[in-house]
């Protein structure tokens, strides 16, 4: 009797000892963050994955990262597919217009911190020296959605009196993806006169030696603005988009996150300088330029 | 001992060797007082060392601010971009950097680049350093604590705005003579 008492006993100790040891992992609740696709799902799941796995350690749950296009951003975050977001501005005005999303945090990234500006661009030598110059040749600009690939651009020539649907040869959009770096090359090369590009990419392009600052002729420039953002639902708990913002603002470049068990880098892995607060209304100038560009969240048909 | 025209000359040459060596010991010591020619020599290689700078500085930055002044400051900054990588512990670039980010409408970022510049080195602190900006320094303290100021008391709880503040006042200490 005893005996057979004993194993008894330790066996129902060793299963609730087995399960007790699981609850820990899984009692904690799950969140979604909607990471905005930058060039691919497989480079921007690589570069946000460390950071994911460094919130969930920080604020006491498991977010689970969702890579997703840009044109069905807002479509998703409407369906409840996540309840944090990371965008590029352009998105995060759209969202906050329509659907309400708070501020979380500002990416830092670049010369102008947690800012960035799109310019025109030509190859030197072209010809192309002012921005008048270029009424009649071939533009490329970056994805539609982008605020200093697109946006800021297109509100460049309008501001100058050059209306890119008449008074360009073409316009278009390199296909797939990279296209930042794409159109870049493509004026280097001649497959463009002109290129809508962000300052950042251009800078980092630079910085990378894959172009030279004396290859080309900034014929125009925007004001900077915020560039990558994290938001959170209007109705999510404040309690953790508080904890949220701590982690992101504490970011430091030492910190590290485990990821498929190697330990990597946070904001080396993310290509980040940080995180900065900044208010809601830092983002103006984009709410402006929408409006004068005809663009969500302000078109108008 | 001095017996022979040998004996005598050796110790005449001996006598002669030992009293130059005492002749230049005694000339060495004499110059070591620190108010001697060599003192001189080090205040003029200082000055020297100061004017190399300068040649230096005006010969490296001066593609950037040709660029800047011909109103291409994107290029300059790319420009300095890679003279900043080359040479970090130039405090110039980072002056002339925020000179730019202050003319593109970027003031928090050119306060934090001046804040770097005058850290690395005070001359441009200096109303009389060639390499004085004090003026400029000036403004944008001005123009930073009226508007960071105004954006940090209207948002007590934000701390980026907080930091931004704090490096203002740095500057706005600097100006005042307060050191590092």
């Amino acid at each position: 009797m005893t005996l057979s008492r004993i194993i008894r006993f330790v066996f129902l100790v060793a299963v609730m000892a087995a399960l007790t040891g699981c609850k820990g992992e899984g009692k904690r609740p799950v969140f979604k963050i909607g990471y905005m696709l930058c060039n691919s799902e497989e480079e921007t799941s690589r570069r946000f994955q460390p950071l994911t796995r460094y919130l969930s350690d920080a604020c006491g749950v498991d977010f689970v990262m969702v890579p997703v296009d840009a044109h069905d951003f807002e479509k998703r975050f409407k369906a409840g597919d996540f309840a944090f977001t990371h965008t590029n501005s352009l998105l995060y005005v759209i969202l906050r217009e329509n659907h309400g999303v708070q501020l979380v945090a500002s990416e830092k990234r670049g010369k102008f911190g947690s800012r960035s500006a799109g310019a025109l661009i030509a190859r030197k030598g072209s010809g192309i020296e002012k921005l008048s110059d270029i009424r009649g040749k071939r533009l490329a600009f970056g994805p539609m959605l982008a605020p200093t690939g697109y946006l800021a651009e297109y509100d460049l020539m309008l501001s100058a009196g050059i209306n890119p649907e008449h008074d360009l040869a073409t316009y278009s959009i390199p296909p797939g993806s990279f296209k930042h770096d794409k159109l870049i090359y493509g004026v280097l090369y001649g497959t463009y006169d002109v290129a809508a590009a962000p300052l950042l990419d251009l800078e980092t392009m630079v910085r990378d030696g894959k172009v030279a600052a004396d290859d080309f002729v900034i014929l125009a420039q925007s004001k900077p603005i915020p560039y990558c953002t994290f938001a959170a639902a209007k109705g999510a708990d404040p309690a953790l988009v508080k904890k949220v913002r701590e982690a992101l603002l504490a970011l430091k470049p030492t910190d590290t996150a485990e990821v498929d068990g190697e330990r990597l880098k946070v904001q080396k892995a993310a290509w980040i300088d940080g995180y900065e607060e900044l208010l809601d209304s830092d983002y103006d100038p984009i709410r402006e330029m929408a409006k004068r560009v005809n663009m969500p969240p302000y078109q108008k048909y | 001992m001095f017996k022979d025209t040998f004996d005598k000359t050796a110790w005449a040459l001996l006598a002669l060797v030992i009293g130059a060596m005492a002749l230049i010991l005694a000339l060495n010591r004499g110059s070591g007082d620190g108010k001697g020619p060599a003192g001189l020599g080090k205040a003029v290689e200082r000055e020297m060392a100061y004017r190399a700078r300068l040649e230096l500085i005006g010969k490296l930055y001066g593609p950037v601010d040709e660029l800047r002044r011909a109103g291409n400051g994107q290029a300059a900054l790319l420009k300095l971009d890679e003279l900043l990588r080359k040479y970090p512990g130039e405090a110039h670039g980072h002056i002339l950097q925020g000179e730019i980010l202050r003319e593109m409408g970027a003031l928090d970022e050119a306060v934090a680049s001046f804040v770097q510049g005058v850290k690395l080195n005070g001359d441009y602190l200096d109303a009389t350093s060639p390499l004085s900006r004090r003026d400029q320094i000036q403004r944008l303290v001005d123009e930073g604590l009226k508007s960071v100021g105004a954006r940090a008391a209207a948002n007590p709880g934000n701390r980026t705005l907080a930091a931004t503040l704090g490096k203002v006042n740095y500057l706005k200490s600097r100006m005042a003579g307060g050191c590092e």
